[in-house]
């Protein structure tokens, strides 16, 4: 009777092998930082599965606190990815905040008003502050955040 | 076959449905073409298949200090997963990477589209 016992955690243990291996191979493959998040994420649930499955071969419990830790690293890790990934609300929320540009196209029609012969180097200070953004929305709204 | 043996083998049994539902979700977050749908795929070991290893294992372990920590880890688990989960899918979205010619219903690009509208800026 524990030689079944044996032979069906011996199995699981190999699929959950095959399932490591695929999701290590999304990981490399994943064309964005979020599927790796996401594909970290599962990768820890599996390594979870495998220490319980370590505990469950050698009858010994001294490495479960190891899942509690392991649970809370995975959560921490992909919420830290999806929070700072590039793209998120933060940055949404930079180029909105990034009034600095704003107030340059508010110069504008002050331009426009005071010489009416330069409509286009009007037109480079529009293209500017959108162009600013683009290259590096990422360290200006940083500073922005804190204050 | 007395007690405990059934109780191993059903332990087991248990342990090797969990394996299996983590052998499934890595196949859909192999194949699987969008980030939305490889998260509908990932969802499934990370809570049901968490519960069922712990449920196998503590009845092959059959230790009431095992059974409160394993209860605590399933119990982080189903905390923090959605959490996560949901900012994954929100960071994927708010990045534009979401395909929406697979999506079959959006209710998210109204809201943010009139909840830009009233904070006047994006």
């Amino acid at each position: 009777m524990s030689g079944l016992v044996t032979a069906l955690l011996l199995t699981s243990a190999m699929v959950l092998a095959l399932s490591a291996l695929m999701v290590t191979a999304r990981i490399t493959r994943g064309p964005t930082m979020l599927d790796r998040a996401m594909s970290f994420d599962v990768l820890v649930t599996i390594t979870i599965m495998g220490i319980a499955l370590d505990a469950a071969l050698r009858r010994d419990a001294e490495n479960l606190p190891l899942l509690l830790v392991a649970t809370l690293l995975g959560f921490v890790g992909s919420v830290s990815v999806a929070r700072f990934s590039p793209g998120s609300d933060d940055l949404d929320s930079d180029d909105g905040g990034e009034d600095d540009g704003a107030p340059a196209r508010a110069a504008d029609p002050e331009l426009d008003e005071g010489s009416d012969a330069a409509p286009a180097p009007d037109a480079d200070p529009d293209a500017d502050p959108e162009a600013d953004p683009d290259v590096d929305p990422g360290p200006s709204a940083d500073r922005e955040g804190p204050r | 076959m007395t007690w405990p043996d059934a109780l191993d083998v059903l332990g087991a049994l248990l342990l090797l449905l969990g394996s299996l539902l983590s052998l499934v979700a890595a196949i859909g977050v192999l194949r699987f073409p969008d980030l939305l749908t490889r998260m509908h795929a990932a969802t499934k070991p990370q809570v049901l298949g968490l519960m069922l290893v712990a449920a196998g294992l503590t009845l092959e372990l059959r230790d009431a200090r095992v059974a409160a920590l394993l209860g605590l880890v399933v119990m982080a688990q189903m905390v923090t997963a959605p959490v996560a989960g949901h900012m994954l899918g929100r960071a994927s979205y708010r990045a534009g990477q979401v395909d929406r010619d697979l999506l079959v219903v959006d209710d998210l690009t109204g809201v943010v589209e009139r909840v830009d509208e009233e904070r006047g800026a994006p």
